[in-house]
């Protein structure tokens, strides 16, 4: 693999491990989202509109017992408490933001599966984005870097002569192609050695 | 040069948050009660009488419906959120055995989705810190003071709100550093 190529892998490989912490946040896209509850929730609605309310928000809660778990999905019996008081808040008409409350001045915020966006959890909101942005800018940095000492080192094969172009791409071949070799612009001079100052 | 550093400095930022993360506990969530009044209700005890002939606070609130938490005005108590069926709860009893002798503070039992003659067994065979202790089979007050697991503690003021609370089983630290020097604040007359 060309030294270019090379960069440019691991420039990716750095991005996708950032982009991969992406999935660990709730809510965030790709995250996983169970559709099928553990518990069995017989529960009795007069309107579908309401039924479709109530597992709505079943999604939007997060049981305390188990901490990785909706109360959609959630065996716990404070899971079924909460699913009971959230079908009655329902069925009475309370709009989202008074059963929001009804949970939240109870339990705290912990309690909403994904948190809102305020400036407590800014930094849990943009984080990833903003490690993912100086994965990219670091490496996206590092590859100019590598590409312009490359450029160099082509510009100075080319302007060699052809019997020297030859020796230059052995030696180049010998060096594996990581550091640049600093050749002499003039035709027909043999490099002696490395020079003193080749070092990238 | 300084891009070159750039990966050191993010592995120890990141690091930092990480090792501090190692000390939290997702499970002990802080309340949102704390500094709020007490959710009032009632609710029937175990037993009509008493077993603390000194609570007087605990004498007014147990009426004829039961036990209203309103009549607990004017002094600080402890609601300890327990049930025969938990086994920290056991682990715990100790140190509110100990803490009921040490203290004037009424320790009320709140004894969560359990049955009350399983309750009442528990109690003889590990012993009864108890003023009263009240069944609260449903859940029904748990739900209003945020009980997600047991044991819970609720230290309540004289003026009604809720000045502390502990998830899980207390132990002696906790006892010494944390409850024991706030009730000597309120009793102190500052919480009045």
């Amino acid at each position: 693999m060309t030294p270019r190529k090379h960069r440019c892998l691991r420039t990716f490989l750095l991005a996708a491990t950032l982009a991969r912490g992406l999935h660990a946040f709730p809510g965030m896209p790709g995250g996983i989202v169970a559709d099928a509850s553990a518990a069995e929730n017989v529960v009795a609605f007069e309107r579908d509109a309401d039924r479709v309310r109530y597992e709505r928000l079943l999604h939007d809660y997060r049981c305390l017992k188990c901490q990785n778990q909706s109360l959609a999905d959630s065996g716990a019996s404070l899971a079924a408490d909460l699913r009971v008081q959230i079908h009655d808040r329902v069925v009475e008409g309370d709009d989202d933001a008074a059963i929001d409350d009804y949970l939240v001045s109870r339990y705290g915020d912990f309690v909403r599966y994904r948190p809102r966006f305020a400036e407590k959890t800014a930094v849990l909101w943009l984080g990833p984005f903003a490690l993912l942005a100086i994965g990219l800018g670091a490496g996206f940095v590092m590859a100019r870097r590598g590409t312009r000492t490359d450029a160099a080192a082509h510009a100075a094969v080319s302007a060699a002569g052809p019997s020297e172009r030859g020796r230059l791409e052995e030696a180049r071949r010998l060096l594996g192609g990581t550091g640049a070799v600093d050749v002499p612009t003039v035709a027909g001079a043999a490099p002696r050695g490395p020079p003193a100052d080749a070092l990238p | 040069m300084i891009l070159r550093l750039l990966p050191l400095a993010l592995f120890v930022g990141v690091g930092f948050f990480l090792y501090r993360g190692l000390s939290l506990d997702p499970t002990e969530l802080p309340s949102p009660l704390i500094g709020k009044p007490a959710p009032e209700f009632v609710a029937a005890p175990l037993e009509r009488e008493p077993s603390d002939a000194s609570a007087e606070a605990v004498k007014t609130a147990l009426g004829e419906d039961g036990f209203d938490s309103a009549g607990m005005r004017g002094e600080p108590w402890l609601l300890n959120v327990w049930a025969s069926w938990c086994g920290p709860c056991i682990e715990e009893h100790p140190q509110l055995v100990a803490f009921a002798r040490a203290s004037d503070v009424p320790v009320v039992g709140l004894n969560y989705k359990d049955d009350p003659a399983d309750a009442k067994a528990w109690l003889v065979r590990h012993g009864d810190p108890f003023a009263t202790v009240l069944s609260d089979a449903k859940g029904a007050v748990g739900l209003d003071y945020g009980v997600y697991g047991v044991p819970e503690t609720f230290l309540i003021g004289p003026d009604g709100t809720v000045r502390w609370k502990h998830v899980g089983p207390m132990d002696e630290s906790v006892l010494r550093d944390d409850l024991l020097p706030l009730v000597a604040t309120m009793v102190g007359g500052e919480g009045l």
